[in-house]
């Protein structure tokens, strides 16, 4: 039996009279915390900004950091394998051979990596003899390189063969003058020494796992990137302002020979163009630290820093940017600099990456974010009439202007919980720097009116809507990541007796 | 939780809307008539009697008059809270009630020895309750915020008590009739329980003050037998089904003593002292609760199901503790004590005493009344009484016999019968005997 049908029978009873119609007349509007829950503003900027990464510094300043990707150079890119297969005849006891210049490089010592090399001969003696080759320009293990072959005769004229493979892996090259010379030396079992008919050095290749010595000027391809900038989507005219970015190209370098960046194009994207960027360090040229010769296998790094101070980076950077293109290339001793010694090691490469951070120091004008959220609102059909409570404490530096959009089963928008945004949250009181200083409370109710409780309690998911603004005065205003917003919500009003 | 408030009421005026009474009118006709709590030691009427159905009942409100709590609007009628709420001061009060049903009784009188046997249904109840408990449940912890300027300062200190019990009750009484004057009985019940409620509510204080944050600070519990089938701070489902006979056994003993000449009667009983064993439950809470609602570290991560978490938490929440509990209850026990003097055939003059104890609170009445007797068939009285609550009250009774049928019945609060609106209480008696 209802409660009513109680109190019906309950007033009958005491009255003794006939009453023919009681009813229940209660107002009661109750209240009960429903979320008590919070917002970092850590969480709120990586919610806004997919694209960047948020950097909290040790004071708990933050920055937004957008990272290009990782450009790299290595030695595969500069210096290719010495291909091989052709043979190098042998007219004589001692040739001398001038190396190809490859990438303008002279090579003063080098260390030889993978491939093999062969040696051919043919002569037209009835007898057994010996051959000795060996290079001395070449070692191994500190040994001169040195190949003896012991080639029996067996009854047929001429006598012709190959030896076997032999590695090139870890011998030292040191080339004279940048020549190497191929000897050998014929010899029968008296001892008697004679050329032979003919004699060929091959191989299949030569890789060096060092180069040491002179690297002239050569221009190295590294790819055009982009870094796009969803800090801005959505908004226009001056509604954002960061106080003061930065660029950062940043190149580790392990080559052992100095290496100038070649801007071939630095610019920023707009919705209407593109706009060029602008630095009294492009003008004088970037260069990169590099190892020296005793320092071969570490890395050096160059860090070069545009901000406000030394660029057009704060004018560049508004409300039409949509992303940052760069195009550079590496120009390796660009002074040619000819009495040099310099190094390329098998590990060698130069990284060059660019960076764009936005410190969390600014201004922003109905800066927009939403998100949806997905929603079981059934429950909302027990209420017979209220509104919902909110509490926001906010110690971040920005109000925020809200509407919660109800959606239905296919994501579609059928009814929005105000006619227009609402200021939901209050800007926490700044100091001068634009550090927040105080939290600031704000207390608002969302009605739900009767005529809408049946079908907002269908809504499967909510969109929220949120518009972002520094305080009016239009100073800058400083984020941290100590700041966030506890909001607490809860629900008012009359339920179902 | 306004339901759990109304169910309280309904049942209590339920209960009471059979009217019965502390009243004491019949007690000045107990030499002639038959009704449910005659003093054992006073002798029959007549050798043999049958009692027929008797109900009787009260209700006390110590809040008001009916006409406080509900208002007529086109013609229909208003429980109004918030006029309920405005006439309340700030202190507990009371809700009383209590009534019987004699199914029937035999007795048989000899020279010095009568002996009677009977079975009833009987059942009190009683109900604490103060203004800030009514304003809660009138205008709900929000709109009491806006009302109640102590709200705002302070927790509320709800403490409602609820008792209430029914049983059954079979009964023997034995007098021994000393002479033409002198008489003095006892009785003896076996009761059996039909259903309890006990509470113990040393606190339940609620801090309304910020409407996003439950904070209460509770230490209380209510045991039940047979009543309560589920219990939680927003539900209550209440018991339908009747308990197998001796589920919770109880005993009651009571005795008196009665003088009687021509023109003096005199009277004095013990009634009641007993009590009952119930198995039941113990629904209980305890500790001190606050709730700013359901804490999300990160807002921006909510999932899909968070109304149900909130549901799910709430619930938690005001979970109730309930345990198997074994407890006894008191049957509310009586000292009546009365006496009348005949001034002549037809008059007579009387007074009584009441004294109620093992109940929440005990309570004492006293009454004059006057008898008018024109014919040996048909008797009428008056009474003015007041009790410990201060309440004056004017009431009726009477009896009329036909043959060997009698017809009884007594009313302490006369308005009743004109305007129930303007009556705080209600306590009647009617019942029919037969007697040869």
């Amino acid at each position: 039996m209802k409660s009513t049908h109680f109190l019906i029978l309950f007033l009958i009873i005491l009255s003794g009279c006939n009453i023919k119609d009681v009813s229940l007349h209660s107002d009661a509007e109750w209240a009960f915390p429903l979320i008590n829950g919070n917002i970092k503003a850590t969480n709120l900027i990586r919610e806004s900004t997919s694209d960047a990464e948020l950097i909290i510094s040790q004071d708990g300043s933050l920055t937004l950091k957008y990272t290009g990707e990782v450009l790299q150079l290595t030695k595969r890119d500069i210096f290719t394998p010495i291909p091989g297969g052709i043979p190098i005849p042998m007219l004589d006891t001692l040739v001398q051979i001038t190396l190809p210049n490859v990438n303008n490089v002279i090579i003063k010592r080098s260390v030889l990596n993978q491939g093999n090399y062969m040696i051919s001969y043919s002569h037209t003696r009835p007898e057994n003899i010996k051959l000795q080759f060996w290079v001395p320009e070449m070692s191994v293990n500190n040994e001169p390189l040195l190949n003896i072959f012991d080639i029996p005769y067996k009854g047929i004229l001429p006598v012709s063969g190959t030896s076997s493979k032999y590695s090139l892996n870890d011998i030292v090259l040191k080339p004279i003058n940048n020549k190497i010379t191929l000897r050998y030396i014929g010899t029968n079992e008296m001892g008697e020494r004679f050329k032979i008919t003919a004699g060929f050095f091959s191989f299949d290749q030569i890789d060096f796992k060092y180069i040491e010595g002179y690297i002239g000027q050569n221009v190295y391809d590294i790819k055009k990137d982009s870094i796009e900038i969803d800090f801005y989507t959505g908004i226009s005219g001056d509604n954002a302002t960061i106080d003061d970015p930065k660029v950062t190209m940043t190149a580790v370098n392990s080559f052992g020979f100095p290496t100038k960046a070649l801007i071939n194009q630095f610019v920023v994207e707009t919705n209407t163009g593109s706009v060029n960027f602008q630095s009294p360090l492009l003008d004088a040229g970037l260069t990169f630290n590099f190892p020296k010769v005793t320092e071969a296998g570490q890395s050096k790094t160059t860090n070069y820093v545009f901000d406000k101070s030394n660029s057009n980076v704060k004018d560049i950077f508004n409300t039409q940017t949509r992303r940052v293109v760069y195009d550079i290339d590496a120009l390796s001793n660009p002074d040619q600099v000819q009495d040099s010694t310099y190094f390329v090691t098998d590990s060698s490469k130069v990284t060059i990456t660019v960076t764009i951070e936005f410190p969390v120091k600014g201004t922003v004008k109905q800066y927009p974010a939403s998100k949806i959220f997905d929603v079981d609102a059934s429950p909302l059909s027990d209420l017979e009439e209220g509104g919902l409570l909110i509490k926001t404490t906010n110690l971040i530096p920005i109000a925020a202007d809200m509407q919660l959009y109800l959606m239905d089963k296919n994501g579609q928008v059928f009814d929005s919980v105000f006619a227009l945004p609402q200021t939901l949250i209050m800007a926490a009181k700044t100091n001068a720097l634009g550090v927040s200083t105080e939290a600031t409370i704000h207390t608002q109710v969302i009605p739900i009116p009767v005529s809408k409780i049946a079908s907002w309690s269908t809504a499967k998911s909510i969109k929220i809507s949120a518009w972002f603004n520094s305080p009016s005065n239009n100073l800058p205003i400083i984020v941290s990541a100590r700041d966030d917003i506890q909001i607490q919500v809860g629900f008012i009003g009359k339920l179902k007796i | 939780m306004s339901r759990l408030f109304f169910y309280i009421l309904s049942l209590i005026c339920l209960w009471s809307g059979t009217t019965y009474s502390q009243e004491l009118g019949l007690n000045f006709l107990q030499k002639d008539q038959l009704f449910n709590g005659r003093n054992p030691a006073v002798p029959f009427p007549k050798k043999t009697v049958i009692g027929l159905p008797d109900v009787s009942g009260n209700l006390y409100n110590e809040s008001g008059k009916l006409g406080n709590f509900y208002s007529s609007s086109n013609g229909n009628m208003v429980l109004n809270l918030e006029t309920w709420w405005k006439s309340l001061e700030r202190k507990n009060y009371d809700t009383d009630a209590g009534w019987s049903v004699r199914t029937f009784y035999f007795g048989k009188k000899f020279s010095h020895f009568q002996f009677g046997i009977s079975h009833s249904v009987e059942g009190d109840a009683y109900f604490q309750y103060n203004k800030d408990l009514v304003g809660l449940i009138a205008f709900g912890n929000y709109g009491l915020l806006d009302r109640e300027p102590l709200a705002k300062t302070q927790p509320l200190s709800l403490t409602p008590i609820l008792n209430t019990q029914a049983y059954q009750s079979f009964a023997l009484d034995l007098a021994y009739l000393i002479n033409d004057n002198w008489s003095v009985g006892i009785t003896a019940k076996y009761l059996s329980g039909l259903f309890s409620t006990k509470s113990s509510i040393q606190k339940f204080d609620l801090d309304i003050r910020d409407p996003l944050v439950i904070k209460a600070d509770e230490n209380w519990s209510i045991r039940s037998a047979d009543l309560i089938q589920s219990f939680a701070i927003d539900s209550l489902k209440i018991n339908r089904t009747v308990n197998t006979f001796g589920t919770h056994p109880g005993v009651a003993f009571s005795a008196g003593a009665f003088y009687s000449s021509d023109q003096l009667k005199i009277g004095a009983q013990l009634r009641d002292l007993g009590f009952i064993h119930w198995n039941g439950v113990e629904y209980s809470r305890s500790g001190t609760t606050e709730y700013p609602g359901l804490r999300i570290d990160n807002l921006l991560q909510t999932d899909a199901g968070i109304f149900n978490q909130i549901k799910d938490t709430l619930k938690a929440l005001i979970s109730v503790k309930k345990n198997a509990a074994s407890f006894n209850t008191a049957i509310i026990g009586r000292l009546i004590l009365d006496g009348q003097y005949a001034l002549t055939d037809k008059w007579e003059l009387g007074g009584a005493f009441l004294y109620r104890f093992n109940n929440y609170h005990s309570y004492m009445r006293w009454a004059a009344s006057t008898v008018f007797k024109p014919a040996h068939f048909f008797s009428i009285g008056g009474q003015v009484a007041i009790d410990s609550y201060h309440k004056l009250t004017t009431g009726l009774f009477g009896s009329i016999r036909i043959s060997v049928v009698n017809l009884y019945m007594s009313l302490d609060q006369l308005p009743v019968l004109f305007d129930a609106r303007n009556s705080s209480r209600f306590g009647a008696n009617v019942g029919l005997s037969v007697m040869w």
